[in-house]
């Protein structure tokens, strides 16, 4: 397997390899193409949250509390609004009434009990709200598909390997009114959205797209990095990144569709895609258009839980490839079809399927 | 990844403090920098911690900031500097948790996934904890090259060693998963 090199080998370490002995480094190969598909983004933390995390250190940090202009989270974002609540200034924060700890400090003997009863209330009730506020969290495994319907009679069809989060109601307080429906989503998912007074929000790690009572389709791979691409089924939606709301695009026609790069990027201009092809996962069918064989391959392992593996033998492997099934497939056959296209063959292993070029 | 030439253009403007430049560098690297500060300290939420320390050291020096010097080496870094310091510091406080820790046997993946999924996912953990089982170095190596595919040259900057011997590290890397993986099944990386 070692006549055609895995290309992802740097130059110096494929030299460096050809003093090990054959098998030896048949098997360092392949053990090096074995870590490329190795999960690793499980701990990383999501991009938007670190960033609010990263900006409400900035605004706490003593060193530029009183020099306010080298403080980035009290400047007005040049991107125009964003919904990160860490962007206000550091006097936003409520401060202490001054002697007020001194006044508890001297009465603390008298009114130990009292002041203990409602410290005990309100950490109960604070407890109980933070409990509540919880977000629920809606999954779908790898080779699994999953429909829920939401608080407001919303219903979405969550892909493979993808998760969907909102608040409880849609409100982050057990009273009060919710402004938004917001919700998270993390995959790929296909919305079907009530109408409904408040606006209907996804965010992904990418992207926000905003509703009020239509049908889209999202996706959002974040390990993939691939972006956020919004296909419209039907109604009205507006998209913009997470961190440029100004720069938006609206998708008003079915089969409308655009991609947001990453947090910061512009939203693609709009452009019509086959829609039945888009959402044609809803159905368990298969389709992908003048894709890599590797992209195919990962979606595959995501629609079905099963492990591909590309052999070093497979020349070219990332040439583009077009596949469509219109109803439900099962994931040999598409590999077999896929295989005689590329004149490739294909064998089970102990962990999923080989593709090999015999 | 950003190509070379934007990371110019973000050291330039973040040296005018300009915002978006600060958002676009966090968003382009605070990934890659939190999974090789990971591979170092062995701690996720230590590397979440010195991942944001990266951060807030960058805006407090973007006006130093050498527009010559390349800004992802800075940050691979400094991140390297940071999490070693957090390794010294923590390797004389508590060895012995984390040796409890590294014992503990792996958690049981979920029954509803079917049968392979539970190989793969399987074969994945073990793989990551053989990773972190590497002698530092060599995790350091494999990671940033393997994981964040950063040239030989780059990782023989970011570690400050040479070129040969980044490479050394990588086939030392790749020798010992080896052999953890042929104990663990024979015949895995055969095809």
């Amino acid at each position: 397997m070692s006549a055609h090199e895995p290309s992802s080998l740097p130059p110096d370490l494929r030299e460096r390899l050809r003093e090990e002995p054959v098998p030896e480094r048949a098997d360092l190969e392949a053990l090096w193409e074995r870590l490329g598909s190795l999960r690793r983004d499980d701990e990383v933390p999501e991009t938007g949250a670190a960033w609010q995390a990263l900006q409400e250190r900035l605004a706490d940090h003593p060193a530029d509390q009183s020099a306010d202009r080298s403080d980035p989270s009290s400047r007005p974002a040049p991107t125009g609004p964003t919904n990160h609540q860490a962007d206000r200034a550091p006097a936003d924060r409520a401060p202490q009434p001054a002697g007020r700890g001194e006044g508890a400090a001297r009465s603390s003997h008298r009114w130990a009990g009292p002041w203990t009863v409602a410290a005990v209330l309100l950490v109960l009730v604070l407890g109980g709200m933070w409990a509540w506020s919880l977000p629920v969290t809606v999954t779908a495994p790898p080779g699994e598909r999953q429909t829920a319907t939401l608080p407001d009679g919303s219903t979405v069809q969550l892909n493979s390997e993808s998760s969907l989060s909102y608040a409880r109601s849609f409100r982050a307080w057990p009273f009060g009114d919710a402004e938004t429906r917001t919700v998270h989503l993390d995959g790929e998912a296909f919305f079907d959205v009530r109408d409904g007074e408040q606006p209907f929000v996804v965010e992904t790690a990418d992207a926000h797209v905003r509703v009020l009572g239509t049908q889209f389709n999202v996706r959002a791979d974040r390990g993939a990095q691939t972006g956020t691409r919004v296909t419209v089924s039907s109604g009205r939606v507006r998209v913009s990144s997470v961190r440029n709301a100004g720069a938006a695009v609206v998708l008003d026609a079915p089969g409308q569709s655009s991609t947001v790069a990453n947090a910061s990027a512009r939203p693609s201009r709009p452009e019509p895609v086959d829609l039945e092809r888009a959402l044609v996962w809803r159905d368990g069918g298969f389709a992908v258009t003048d894709r890599p064989l590797t992209d195919i391959v990962r979606e595959l392992e995501r629609r079905y839980g099963v492990q591909i593996r590309i052999d070093a033998s497979v020349q070219n492997p990332s040439a583009p490839l077009s596949l469509y099934y219109p109803t439900a497939t099962g994931v040999e056959t598409i590999v077999s079809d896929l295989c005689t296209a590329r004149g490739l063959n294909y064998r089970p292993t102990s962990r999923g399927l080989l593709i090999y070029d015999p | 990844m950003a190509s070379d030439s934007s990371f110019e253009d973000w050291c330039r403007r973040l040296r005018q403090s300009d915002r978006e430049a600060y958002a676009a560098v966090f968003d382009a690297m605070h990934p890659p920098l939190f999974r090789y500060v990971r591979s170092i300290t062995n701690d996720a939420s230590a590397a979440r911690d010195i991942t944001q320390d990266v951060f807030v050291k960058l805006w407090e020096s973007r006006r130093s900031l050498d527009p010559d010097q390349s800004l992802k080496a800075y940050l691979y870094r400094t991140a390297r500097n940071r999490a070693y310091n957090h390794e010294r510091n923590r390797r004389t406080r508590t060895d012995k948790e984390d040796d409890v820790r590294a014992d503990s046997p792996a958690q049981p993946a979920p029954h509803t996934a079917p049968d392979e999924v539970v190989d793969a996912r399987m074969l994945d953990k073990r793989l990551r904890r053989w990773i972190d089982d590497l002698p530092g170095r060599q995790r350091e190596a494999l990671s940033l090259s393997r994981f964040e595919g950063l040239s030989h040259e780059a990782i023989a900057e970011i570690m400050d060693i040479s070129p040969r011997t980044v490479n050394n590290h990588i086939v030392r890397a790749l020798k010992s998963l080896r052999q953890n993986v042929h104990a663990y099944e024979p015949g895995l990386l055969d095809s």
